[in-house]
């Protein structure tokens, strides 16, 4: 816990004349579960995606364990162990679940046996569930299932220290939910895995995550453990556009609440 | 309900299903093997063509079915290797096999060099920079008259003294089964993995880690190389080459073949191949109109059947599996 695991030095990237992100600086500590919010578009997928490497900063660095990964394409980034889910689930969907996590063994770092690996992956399918479905085209699973086979891909990579979550909860069946606070809860634990997630639902973030950063315009502006963070008066005028008491994103009034998980404002406070 | 579940164990990466199918490989080249001696020598000559163009189409199918990289430049890495190994067999001297080889050598390079060139297109973009170094290829080898003989055609050394089909036969039989099987072990490997992830979404392979640029490249090369010595052998078979032979319609025929056959299955191609070849032959008395049935079954089947005779030939057989 001496060092932290991910360091975000002065991150910096613009498209075109919008700056996406703009001078991020913050650590996590080793084994950390820390959420990230903030309204639509403040740029907090393209942070994910400056970490990934899907992104290249205009400036800044991304540290790793105290390595830099400036200029490291995503399969040397994942090679160094960190991980990610998408947005909108992205699933190899011609191949079946089961193939979806042999992918993962099949990666050019890594060297685990084909015995060995087909075990782990049935034992990780166990894990969310998904073990009725391993020989099931991945086009033929709902969003939630297709959530769920995301995150599985995720913990199925070795080594494994960081996590990047974008919304994994967004549109999923609480049952799902449910499991996949249980995975993430479980991998966190038994093997000291960081996760950085991405999330509007307050209460399951409130169950996951120590700490809570807030996005908005691509400046990090707030950090803190949730219920502090909720009160922050720059976090209610970021999502709420006017300063004002009372109208911070708490609990059971979480910011995109609305079904399809994409408004960043909160439904009416009344 | 019991025959289902055994039609359902048949199903993809069953260990059950791969010993069926590697028997009935065999059984199937046995009987491949021995075909010539039961037909005349015009038939075999048919045949033969046709073994060609299942190699073309299985390792096209690697490149634009597997791995989702649509080109259009197989038919003329096709006529480079032959021209390749046609012009070092007479301009240099080597044996002809050696051809062949610096052939499958060069057309390897050659992919390997468009794999890196068009690593960031995909779809229409690849089709049509693949297509335009196609074109390139053959208006050169057809003005490089000097060196080439241009439209004239070049006269090739025949790689066997035979002048019976027969022995070149088994040549392409032993050279389409030795294509199919390569893939098959390379489709199951880690590679094909690796490939197949690739097809489905390049930004998910390369962020858990597979190096989608080394394994575009390979595929390229791969493909591009089995084409090239195809393209060698089949000129040392017909002993003349020309830029004729690598006009589109030669791409047209091996996508038809692949669509036909079934993308995305070991067999499709093979099946595809042998079709279209025979059904060309059949009809040649009616001349290009047959390109136009072709194109029409080709629509019909991605209409109705996606999957191709092999995806027909599948459901035929569940649905008797099912009633037996």
């Amino acid at each position: 816990m001496d060092d932290p695991l991910l360091i975000l030095d002065g991150l910096h990237k613009s498209f075109g004349g919008v700056a996406a992100v703009r001078g991020v600086s913050t650590t996590l500590a080793r084994g950390e579960i820390r959420g990230l919010i903030g309204p639509n578009g403040s740029g907090k997928t393209t942070l994910l995606n400056l970490v990934g490497g899907q992104t290249r900063p205009d400036r800044g660095w991304v540290v790793l364990a105290g390595r830099s990964l400036e200029g490291q394409p995503p399969d040397a980034i994942a090679a160094r162990g960190v991980a990610r889910t998408f947005q909108l689930p992205r699933v190899f969907r011609h191949m079946t679940v089961l193939e979806n996590l042999l992918v993962v063994v099949c990666a050019d770092h890594r060297r685990a046996g084909w015995v060995e690996a087909r075990r782990d992956a049935e034992a990780l399918l166990r894990l969310v569930h998904l073990d009725g479905l391993a020989h099931a085209e991945a086009r033929t699973l709902s969003g939630g299932q297709a959530m769920l086979l995301q995150l599985a891909r995720c913990l199925a990579q070795r080594p494994l220290v960081l996590c990047l979550l974008d919304e994994p909860f967004a549109g999923v069946h609480p049952g799902i939910k449910e499991r996949m606070v249980q995975a993430i809860h479980e991998t966190n634990r038994a093997h000291g895995v960081t996760f950085l997630v991405v999330s509007h639902e307050m209460p399951t973030l409130r169950r996951l995550a120590g700490r809570v950063s807030v996005m908005h315009n691509g400046a990090w502006i707030a950090d803190g453990p949730l219920d502090a963070v909720a009160r922050d008066p720059r976090v209610i005028e970021a999502y709420l556009g006017r300063p004002g008491p009372g109208h911070g994103p708490e609990e059971g009034r979480a910011p995109g609440r609305a079904a399809d998980g994409h408004s960043g404002q909160p439904r009416d406070p009344a | 309900m019991i025959p289902l579940g055994w039609a359902r164990a048949l199903g993809p990466g069953m260990p059950g299903a791969s010993t069926v199918r590697a028997a009935g490989a065999a059984a199937g080249l046995a009987a491949a093997a021995l075909l010539p001696f039961a037909l005349g020598s015009y038939p075999v000559h048919v045949l033969t063509v046709a073994l060609y163009y299942v190699i073309l189409a299985s390792s096209w199918n690697l490149l634009a079915g597997y791995t989702g990289l649509f080109s259009l430049a197989h038919h003329a890495l096709a006529g480079l290797g032959g021209y390749t190994s046609a012009l070092l067999v007479l301009r240099a001297g080597i044996p002809v096999p050696l051809g062949i080889a610096c052939g499958g050598i060069l057309t390897y390079a050659t992919g390997y060099a468009m794999g890196a060139l068009t690593l960031r297109m995909r779809t229409l973009y690849l089709a049509l920079a693949t297509w335009a170094f196609a074109e390139s290829t053959r208006v050169v080898i057809s003005m490089e008259y000097g060196l080439t003989r241009g439209d004239l055609g070049l006269a090739v050394p025949k790689l066997l003294a035979a002048t019976s089909p027969r022995p070149y036969y088994e040549v392409f039989l032993a050279a389409a089964a030795a294509t199919v099987a390569g893939l098959a072990i390379l489709l199951r490997s880690r590679i094909g993995y690796r490939l197949r992830a690739i097809r489905d979404d390049e930004g998910v392979a390369r962020a858990v880690g597979v190096n989608t640029v080394r394994w575009k490249r390979f595929v390229f090369a791969l493909s591009s190389g089995i084409a090239g010595a195809a393209g060698a052998i089949y000129g040392h078979y017909i002993g003349l080459l020309s830029p004729v032979g690598m006009k589109f319609d030669e791409m047209a025929l091996v996508i038809i073949m692949v669509v036909l056959g079934g993308q995305r299955t070991l067999a499709g191609p093979v099946l595809g191949a042998a079709v279209v070849e025979v059904a060309s032959e059949a009809l040649r008395a009616y001349g290009q109109i047959r390109m136009v049935v072709f194109a029409l079954t080709v629509l019909a089947v991605m209409r109705i059947y996606p999957s191709g005779l092999m995806g027909i030939a599948r459901a035929m057989a569940r649905r008797w599996l099912a009633a037996a």
